[in-house]
């Protein structure tokens, strides 16, 4: 088994291996990914970056297994997503996975709490009552669990989506530019957030964005270019990052 | 900007085509209800004027007005045929005779449908409409010529026996020759048989009367001087018409029928449909028209005019309107064709030719589907125009000021008052029938869109309690499902009003026809003291030798015969339910009934004299009668007399009308037989028991049914549910339509959604589960509307029946029925849901998240 991440592969809760992604056919066709091999350790929290079109939020969708590779697989949490029907990924979704949009996507007719409870409650199940309440506390939304998203500024939304996507303490919480719809107190907020879910709870991360201040806050970096990754680093800061994407677009 | 209605359509495919099968199927029910009445006109028109082919002048007896008792035949005299004959200018004149007897085939009398079942005596080659089709004509007593249509039917060939029920029994005849009678394709349920005119004379006890005497003149002489000529010689008694004259009266006859009750009975059940699909275009374009506000932003920002705005969603419903009435037509002769099937199926045999599309038809078809669209399309629209062109920039659309909503709510209030008013007015008031059904129509057309429009404030406590138990059973999808219920509670509410109007319909029916057979159960129980009915089929007269051989049979106390005719009352127009004689011996009949008096005793009945009567108090009420108040009455035959109340009674339902001695009856009407006999039976003796005897006594006369007091019972209300059950196959196009309304509004809120499901199946809903979120939302929909429909269904049945309470009419509520009609309305929601809850199911998991 190749390991270009030089990590013990027992160590990764997700891992891609060989994904290439082409869109279309013949001469119209476009490839998003074209062989990327990549892996998560437990408790890691990863910024995915790099230009627009570089393939990222392609990368993001099948790790998530809301897309299929055209060739390679991905692995979460042991299972391969190849082997899986609709239903037992929509399961394994449901159970190892969450998720934070750009947009919070709450549903408006939901109360913030009862969003939080969805993807317990949607399986039928009881959220754990104390859990819920750390979250609330952690994401200072306590006082507003009975106010339905429409009554909620940006800033809270996102932090219910927070909420929403750890408290099935999935595996992994796959983000797709978090802060992308915030102004930057709130993003910083959030931003904050997520590490503190990494740093208390163990959570793993996995964020796509093109802000080098959130991607700063990530233990590790990943740039990708035209559907490879290019380049990747522990722990940089935001001028380090500015540089290398620079350098990426040109 | 047509070209943009057009494409508009183009790329709604389905929703347009859903909002068009809404209209399609009103405009159907529209077009077949005229298909359907012009082919009953065509055929009876063409039956008329089939039977005075060849004749120039026909003398028929005078009936001063039309009774609903045919049973009875009327004739003149037969010597009147021989003073025609001497007439100057007469060629021929021949009588004829029309008994009416029933078909015996294998010992049982062969079904009508209500149609008539006929016996001709045979007339000379000239004078004959039919035509022998196979064999010959009768010549002898025991021979006679069969309908063909009733041979094939029954499997008759020449030279079988069948029978003919007579005023004397069955008399056993012959098959010698088969005929046809013009052009009709089928006479519905008629059943013909000729004989010899002496024998059928004989058999029915009319020698020396004609039903009829056909006149043929001599060459150029103009039929209608040959008519005033004849009149010039005949009695008063006799009504003399050229042959035309006479077909133009039986089909306008008929006309009247048709357009006093099947064509406003049939067109009131599609203007329910309409009215549903009015509902179905208002949300439709209510929602699109929302949905779309940003491009009617832009339109306004690049420079379109209000009227522009307005163009291109008028233009969208007027294209919808066009090809939907265009295809309703064509289903319309489908419709017809369901119309004669559930006819037959009902047992309502009626005559057939081929099916017409009138010009006139089509065209209000092509007004009636354009109009509506249009109509409840332009709300929608003005809204559309009211758009500011900024809202192109910031997407949000423009709420409703409160000014409007204030207005709307007012508009709303109003509505449904008038429509109380016309409603209670249409029941209660005073005037002319056709005035007070209008009122009726109207104001029921006037409550529904009311109780529609304000039926968005209840949605929210009827979606929590419809939604609670959903949600204990099934959790989150249920959640969900009552949430989305309760989000656009307009929406929701006019989606449910289109059930909600099916159904009322419905219920009211049912909850009508539940009044109607109690009162008349109770009335049965409490007023008959017989134990025995004998009845007629079809109210044919029963023969004299029958109610001899019931009286004859040990065990049987009183077997006492009640004969009935019609009256005009003090030349009042009759009333065919009030205006009656019941003709029965007044000391007999304590054996059997049970008086309910209001001003009189039982002491009376021994009193009653020749021209002195016992009245109903309706009959009391309508011509303003007291005790020992005089009147006058002539008999659809001509029959006049005076009579005397001497008591008034209560009986709206058996004995309605008046009662006399069968003298009193007799000297100014021709009814001689008894359309029921009611039969005590003696204490000692078992009642099933003599009921079998009776039963058996009267096996020679086989159009006579024998019944105890229950079997009669299930008879009347047998009989009352084939109406039920016609109506209700009628109305189903009513809840097909809110079908699609219901599929409709969930496909496009689906649309609207497509960013939440996409969320729910990122975070792990299976889409099963999505399946169900929009099942659950369909049902308590349509749950809502299916309560809707009980309440406004129950109230309407209230008034009904409150306005008839004179006729001893009580609310009584199937409860069992209601609870079913609220499971169909479940059962309308889980199918109306079926392919929308496939299209969320469905959703695109990373299409629905970048939908925004």
């Amino acid at each position: 088994m190749m390991d270009t991440n030089h990590e013990g592969r027992d160590a990764h809760v997700v891992a891609g291996h060989g994904l290439t992604k082409r869109y279309g056919e013949g001469e119209a066709a476009v490839d998003a990914l074209r062989g990327v091999d990549c892996g998560f350790a437990r408790g890691s929290f990863t910024a995915i970056m790099g230009p627009s079109g570089s393939g990222k939020s392609t990368l993001l969708h099948i790790l998530a297994g809301l897309e299929r590779p055209t060739t390679g697989w991905v692995e979460i949490a042991g299972a391969r997503l190849d082997d899986l029907s609709d239903h037992d990924l929509t399961l394994l979704r449901r159970h190892q996975v969450g998720f934070i949009f750009q947009s919070y996507n709450l549903l408006p007719v939901l109360t913030a709490e009862e969003n939080i409870t969805l993807p317990v409650t949607i399986g039928g199940g009881e959220p754990d009552v104390r859990w819920v309440e750390t979250l609330l506390e952690t994401m200072r939304i306590s006082g507003r669990r009975e106010h339905r998203p429409a009554e909620l500024s940006g800033g809270e939304q996102q932090r219910v989506a927070v909420a929403r996507a750890l408290v099935r303490r999935p595996a992994v919480v796959f983000a797709d530019e978090p802060t992308g719809n915030l102004d930057s107190a709130a993003g910083r907020e959030i931003l904050e957030l997520l590490r503190r879910a990494v740093d208390e709870f163990g959570q793993t991360i996995v964020m796509v964005t093109h802000d080098a201040s959130a991607a700063a806050v990530a233990d590790r970096l990943l740039f990708l270019a035209d559907g490879e990754i290019v380049d990747q680093h522990q722990g940089l800061g935001v001028e380090e990052i500015l540089d290398h994407l620079k350098a990426l677009r040109q | 900007m047509t070209a943009l209605a057009v494409r508009g359509i183009a790329e709604r495919k389905l929703r347009s085509a859903l909002t068009a099968v809404a209209v399609l199927l009103g405009v159907a029910m529209i077009t077949g209800t005229y298909i359907e009445t012009d082919q009953i006109r065509n055929a009876f028109e063409d039956i008329s004027e089939q039977s005075v082919e060849g004749i120039d002048v026909i003398v028929t007896p005078d009936e001063t007005f039309t009774s609903s008792f045919t049973s009875e035949p009327t004739t003149v005299d037969a010597r009147l045929a021989g003073r025609v004959r001497g007439v100057d200018g007469v060629a021929a004149a021949e009588g004829q005779v029309t008994a009416f007897g029933r078909l015996v085939v294998d010992g049982k009398t062969v079904e009508t449908m209500g149609a008539p079942g006929l016996v001709l005596g045979a007339s000379s080659e000239r004078f004959d409409p039919s035509e022998i089709a196979a064999g010959r004509k009768p010549a002898a007593d025991n021979e006679a010529a069969l309908l063909s249509q009733n041979a094939e039917d029954n499997g008759i060939e020449l030279g079988d026996r069948i029978g003919v029920t007579t005023r004397r029994g069955v008399a056993r005849v012959t098959v010698v020759g088969l005929f046809t009678f013009g052009e009709a394709g089928s006479l519905g349920g008629t059943t013909a048989v000729e004989m010899p005119a002496a024998q059928v004379q004989r058999l029915f006890d009319l020698r020396g009367r004609f039903s009829s005497i056909s006149v043929i003149g001599e060459l150029g002489v103009d039929p209608g001087e040959l008519s005033r000529r004849i009149e010039a010689v005949l009695p008063g008694s006799a009504r003399v018409q050229t042959g035309e004259e006479n077909a133009q009266e039986s089909a306008d006859e008929i006309n009247d029928q048709i357009g006093s009750f099947l064509t406003p009975a049939l067109l009131a059940l599609a203007g329910a449909a309409v009215l549903v699909g009015a509902f179905i275009i208002f949300n439709t374009f209510s929602i699109t028209v929302t949905q779309r506000m940003r491009e009617f932003a832009m339109l306004r920002a690049l420079g379109a005019t209000r009227r522009q705005v307005l163009g291109v969603v008028t233009g969208e419903a007027l294209l919808v309107g066009i090809i939907a009435s265009a295809a309703g037509i064509g289903a319309g002769v489908g419709f017809a064709k369901l119309l004669n099937a559930l006819f037959d199926a009902v047992g309502f045999g009626i005559p057939q030719t081929g099916l017409v599309v009138a010009p006139r038809t089509i065209v209000i078809a092509l007004v009636v589907g354009v109009g509506v669209t249009l109509a409840a399309a332009m709300v929608p629209a003005l809204r559309a125009t009211r758009v500011p062109p900024v809202a192109a920039m910031s997407g949000v659309p423009p709420r409703a000021s409160a000014r409007s909503r204030r207005l709307a709510a007012i508009l709303t209030a109003v509505l449904a008052a008038a429509g109380a008013a016309l409603t209670v007015q249409g029941l209660f008031g005073s005037g002319p029938a056709t005035s007070k059904l209008g009122a009726l129509a109207g104001g029921a057309i006037f409550l529904f869109v009311g109780i529609a429009l304000s039926a968005r404030y209840v949605v929210r406590p009827l979606a929590a309690v419809i939604g609670y138990p959903i949600e204990r059973a099934f959790g989150t999808p249920g959640r969900l499902a009552r949430e989305n219920a309760e989000r656009n509670p307009g929406r929701t509410a006019i989606t449910s009003a289109a059930l909600m109007v099916g159904l009322a319909l419905v219920v009211f029916v049912a909850v009508f026809a539940a009044a109607l057979k109690s009162s008349i159960g109770r009335q049965v129980d409490e007023l008959i003291r017989a134990e025995i009915f004998v009845t007629g089929e079809d109210f044919q007269a029963i023969p004299a030798g029958a109610v001899k051989a019931a009286a004859n049979v040990p065990g049987v106390e009183a077997a006492v015969p009640t004969l009935f005719d019609q009256l005009e009352v003090n030349a009042e127009k009759s009333n065919v339910v009030t205006d009656l004689l019941v003709g029965v011996d007044p000391s007999r009949l304590p054996a059997v009934y049970t008086f309910e008096w209001v001003d009189g005793d039982d002491s009376l009945l021994g009193e009653l004299g020749r021209g002195q009567t016992l009245i109903e108090e309706q009959f009391a009420n309508a011509h303003d009668l007291g005790v020992g108040d005089t009147y006058r009455v002539e008999s659809p035959s001509g029959g006049r007399a005076k009579l005397r109340a001497l008591g008034i009674y209560r009986d709206p339902t058996i004995l309605q009308g008046s009662i006399a001695s069968p003298a009193t009856l007799s000297s100014f009407s021709p009814a001689r037989d008894p359309i029921f006999v009611l039969v005590a039976v003696s204490d000692s003796a078992d009642a099933a028991q003599v009921e079998a005897e009776v039963t058996k006594a009267l096996g020679r006369f086989p159009s006579v049914t024998v019944e105890s007091r229950a079997e009669y019972q299930e008879t009347i209300e047998s009989r009352l549910d084939q109406i039920v059950y016609l109506l209700y196959a009628l109305l189903a196009m009513s809840l097909v339509i809110s079908l699609f309304g219901i599929a409709n509004s969930l496909f496009l809120s689906i649309h609207e959604r497509t960013g939440e499901l996409g969320v729910l199946r990122a975070i792990g809903a299976t889409r099963g589960q999505l399946r169900r979120v929009i099942r659950y939302e369909s049902v308590i929909t349509s749950v809502i509307g299916g309560l809707l429909g009980t309440v406004v269904g129950v109230g309407f049945a209230w008034l009904g029946i409150e306005s008839l309470s004179e006729f001893g009419f009580g609310l009584s509520i199937p409860v069992g029925q209601l609870l079913a009609f609220l499971a169909l309305s479940v059962v309308v929601g889980v199918v109306g849901a079926i392919a929308p809850a496939r299209r969320a199911s469905r959703v695109d998991v990373l299409d629905a998240l970048h939908y925004e």
